[in-house]
């Protein structure tokens, strides 16, 4: 993939269309996880493409993954978006902390089974339970460490540590260089 | 105590990788990432697992997406590789908070309808002269290379409009936007340092005056700073700039010290 973001950096549409099949479906997934509207997801997973197709050139394969820098800038514009579109106390709560449990049983409409969701899902068993429900608010919620430590009523220290933790664990767990 | 501050923003890491700092939070962290190395190297880890969390799940786009896409890109001018900084780059004595003097590189954008702006430009972590002194962390605006380009490109877009106006005393404000582009970006000049606990937030305005966030920053030690505009155009009828509390607000918590309106 990074192959075919080089080649996107320097106009190359069919290279772009290639990408586009091999990352939209991640993209949007993002987007959907975050944004749960379908419609609003689908907006941000266009001004993601896009803006993958207008930025590319920023993207330097010698200290990068194509795959980690196009969902890494999936997951910062959701965010944006979720935080704009709505105050954080219309957000329902509620169903933020429910969310997180659903990984493990309910599967979502057009989910496409990969191996490697499989293995990040095996991973995130690895987390104890504190690390998992924060790493999944501050990543699938889009809420900010202090939004969290709110929500779960702890110290702000607590959820860093949490989320440091928690994802450190999970890099271990899968073996990430 | 440096010491306990210290501790605390490398265990930043991890709230950063996840994407859980507010946008103050995250600039002062990105200034801390050009200076340690450390860091750097965890939050490239952790990047790299964070956006694993995200293959979970996939979703099938439906065919009109790829359309949309395709034919958006199609009219969409692409970054150059390895954009320099645009127009002139000196080399100035900026006097920070704290008294001392530094060099640093500022860039002077070229921009159209004449306004100038100075925005003081952290080049690289090998200036090992900046110490991370918490206050200057804070004060300072700090933009890398990549950001000014991007700001830079809507300054020079084709269908590029300037409204400015005055801010506060000596201040000067000028949104710059692009309908082309869907993307504006706020450029100002003598701003006035904002009381501690606060900071600048930019707002998105409809015309029916519904305020959306669209992004905080500090203006430099000149009072300058040139910042994007976070959001779409579209639908929006103004720019209000108002000072909120750290981190920023979900409304404006008090009337617009600037309000532009998009077209002139």
């Amino acid at each position: 993939m990074s192959g075919l973001l080089v080649l996107v950096a320097r106009g190359d549409e069919r290279a772009f269309s290639q990408l586009y099949d091999q990352v939209a479906g991640l993209v949007l997934g993002v987007a959907r996880r975050v944004l749960r509207d379908p419609a609003q997801a689908e907006e941000v997973a266009q001004e993601v493409l896009l803006e993958v197709w207008r930025t590319a050139a920023r993207f330097d394969p010698q200290r990068g993954n194509a795959r980690t820098w196009v969902l890494t800038m999936a997951h910062r514009r959701a965010v944006d978006r979720v935080r704009s579109a709505q105050a954080a106390t219309d957000r329902d709560l509620a169903v933020g902390i429910r969310e997180q449990q659903r990984d493990y049983d309910v599967v979502e409409e057009a989910v496409t089974n990969r191996l490697e969701a499989e293995q990040v899902r095996r991973a995130l068993t690895r987390l104890t339970d504190l690390q998992r429900e924060a790493v999944h608010l501050a990543y699938f919620g889009g809420y900010t460490h202090r939004e969290v430590a709110e929500l779960l009523d702890v110290p702000l220290g607590t959820v860093k540590t949490r989320l440091r933790d928690g994802l450190i664990r999970l890099r271990d767990a899968m073996g990430v260089a | 105590m440096v010491a306990d501050d210290e501790a605390e923003v490398h265990a930043l890491t991890g709230a950063y990788a996840l994407d859980a700092l507010a946008e103050d939070e995250r600039v002062a962290f990105e200034a801390h990432l050009a200076e340690c190395a450390s860091c750097g190297v965890e939050v490239d880890d952790l990047l790299r697992t964070a956006a694993r969390l995200g293959s979970i799940e996939e979703v099938s786009p439906p065919p009109r997406m790829k359309a949309a896409v395709m034919a958006a890109a199609s009219r969409t001018r692409q970054l150059a590789p390895a954009a320099p900084v645009h127009g002139d780059v000196a080399l100035a004595t900026v006097t920070d908070l704290a008294g001392r003097r530094r060099r640093r590189a500022v860039a002077v954008l070229g921009v159209a309808a004449g306004l100038l702006a100075v925005v003081a430009v952290a080049l690289g972590a090998q200036n090992a002269a900046l110490r991370s002194d918490r206050s200057e962390l804070q004060a300072r605006s700090v933009r890398d290379a990549s950001v000014v380009a991007e700001v830079n490109q809507v300054l020079t877009a084709g269908d590029a409009r300037t409204v400015s106006a005055a801010v506060g005393g000596d201040g000067h404000g000028a949104v710059v936007s692009s309908a082309a582009l869907d993307r504006a970006v706020f450029v100002g000049r003598g701003l006035a340092t904002p009381p501690p606990g606060r900071t600048y937030q930019l707002w998105l305005i409809t015309a029916t005056g519904k305020a959306s966030p669209a992004g905080v920053f500090r203006p430099d030690a000149t009072g300058a700073v040139a910042a994007s505009v976070k959001g779409t155009l579209v639908g929006n009828a103004l720019v209000g700039l108002t000072v909120e509390p750290n981190g920023g607000s979900l409304a404006p918590t008090t009337a617009p010290i600037l309000a532009v309106p998009l077209r002139a």
